[in-house]
């Protein structure tokens, strides 16, 4: 299992809101390609590895706002599950990120692509979450939904 | 005290948070949330709404409020709470409980505070836990919480008791943690065998202060295990008082799970941390007084 902390120059609530929804994990998790959102507790994952194709779905098994968020893999052919948490630093207005993400398959043992994928998921977590903390403080990582939304609420409110 | 019906009628002028129960004005929530809310300078005030079953209706007004920005729920709403609400998180669901309901921009969100209030109150004894038995005495909505919490520690069964451990309606297993339901007849045997008692009974509350879950042959039993109380008034009950005496490892009091409680439901409205200390010191002196 990869295990990795990053402290991010942001409050609490703000860093939680980046983090909570699986459908962004690709955004920085370079070893994810696409999450799809199946209702409020289920997403499954798309990635390649090697060429060959892993499709997931997974289940919230936590999810206490501002606090952390975890999630179980319950079919496909590649297991995994993550846990993140979120501890509030200099009285909320920093955020520290403790990480947790495990792959393995369903059965056997991990060979080939796969191994090195899952071998090498404690660097490439490091350096995600670096990009993650870089997009997160720069206001970049959810500038596009940011925007999408106010262009809904504009249309809203023309609406109305 | 207003009712929730007067309440959603003549509402704060600003900004507030609530609790919801019945009864509901023994709560101390009210004096520890606003504790917290002055020391972050948070515009908002926190109050207690009684709200006896036949009131619950109105939950929907209250809901609609313009200043309402978050609510915790009590006796005997819980369960309750969880119809109108858009979305529950899944450990809350699992127990069959919501405390904390959060006001999102997507809608309604309910939590379960409980279960991290015990998971903080034990987490610091968590190396005597793992892999271990835990024994529950009592069999409704705070025992179901401890022993979902039970999970983050890695503990392999909860021996819940009840007196009608039959009807007690309980799953095989909760939030991952294997359950046995077991009868007070069997709780001797259970103590010797596992490693954290957790009394959730009311036997020992105020005042009715001399009570309690264990009897008197079977304290030597809670030498050296962890033994919580999640009574909070007195803050040492009879039960604490046989786990010191029998030399258990640690005892822990109601008042840590309940102030862990009330600052994960702080956490959820506002992302700020809650002033512990200053919370724990007005509790002592409120109950001090009781």
């Amino acid at each position: 299992m990869a295990h990795q902390s990053i402290e991010v120059n942001l409050p609490l609530s703000k860093v939680y809101e980046s983090l909570n929804s699986p459908v962004d994990f690709p955004r920085f998790m370079s070893g994810i390609e696409e999450v799809n959102k199946i209702n409020s507790q289920t997403y499954e994952f798309k990635t390649s590895i090697g060429g060959e194709e892993y499709k997931w779905t997974t289940n919230i098994i936590d999810d206490l706002r501002n606090t952390r968020f975890a999630w179980i893999t319950i079919n496909g052919n590649l297991n995994q599950t993550g846990t993140i948490r979120f501890t509030p630093l200099e009285n909320g207005t920093r955020t520290r990120i403790d990480f947790s993400l495990d792959y393995r398959p369903f059965f056997g043992e991990a060979e080939g692509e796969l191994k090195a994928f899952i071998e090498s998921s404690e660097d490439q977590l490091l350096k995600d979450l670096d990009f993650l903390r870089q997009a997160v403080e720069s206001g970049t990582f959810k500038e596009k939904e940011e925007v999408e939304e106010s262009e809904v609420s504009d249309q809203q409110q023309a609406a109305v | 005290m207003k009712q929730l019906q007067d309440f959603v009628h003549t509402p704060p002028p600003g900004p507030f948070y609530a609790v919801i129960g019945h009864p509901v004005a023994h709560s101390k929530s009210p004096l520890i949330h606003n504790i917290a809310l002055q020391h972050h300078r948070i515009p908002a005030v926190y109050y207690a709404v009684d709200t006896p079953s036949d009131a619950f209706a109105w939950i929907g007004k209250l809901f609609g409020l313009q200043g309402f920005r978050g609510l915790n729920v009590t006796i005997p709403h819980k369960s309750r709470i969880m119809e109108p609400l858009d979305l529950i998180d899944p450990v809350a669901l699992e127990v069959g409980a919501v405390n904390t309901v959060h006001l999102h921009r997507n809608g309604l969100i309910g939590y379960n505070t409980d279960v991290t209030g015990f998971e903080e109150s034990l987490r610091e004894h968590a190396l005597l836990l793992t892999g271990g038995r835990a024994v529950i005495l009592g069999s409704g909505g705070a025992a179901r919480a401890a022993a979902a919490s039970l999970k983050t520690f890695g503990m392999h069964e909860a021996l819940v008791f009840s007196r009608n451990p039959a009807s007690a309606g309980w799953p095989e297993s909760l939030n991952g943690v294997p359950v046995r339901m077991m009868a007070y007849e069997q709780l001797q045997s259970a103590l010797s065998e596992s490693a954290l008692i957790i009394n959730t009974t009311p036997l020992g509350m105020h005042p009715y202060t001399k009570a309690s879950p264990v009897s008197e042959p079977q304290i030597p039993f809670l030498k050296d295990k962890v033994c919580m109380d999640a009574i909070y008034n007195p803050q040492e009950t009879a039960f604490m008082k046989q786990a010191r005496s029998a030399g258990a490892r640690a005892v822990i009091g109601g008042l840590t799970m309940f102030i862990a409680q009330a600052a994960a439901s702080f956490r959820i409205w506002t992302g700020k941390t809650f002033p512990g200390e200053k919370a724990a010191r007005a509790m002592m002196e409120e109950l001090g007084n009781v």
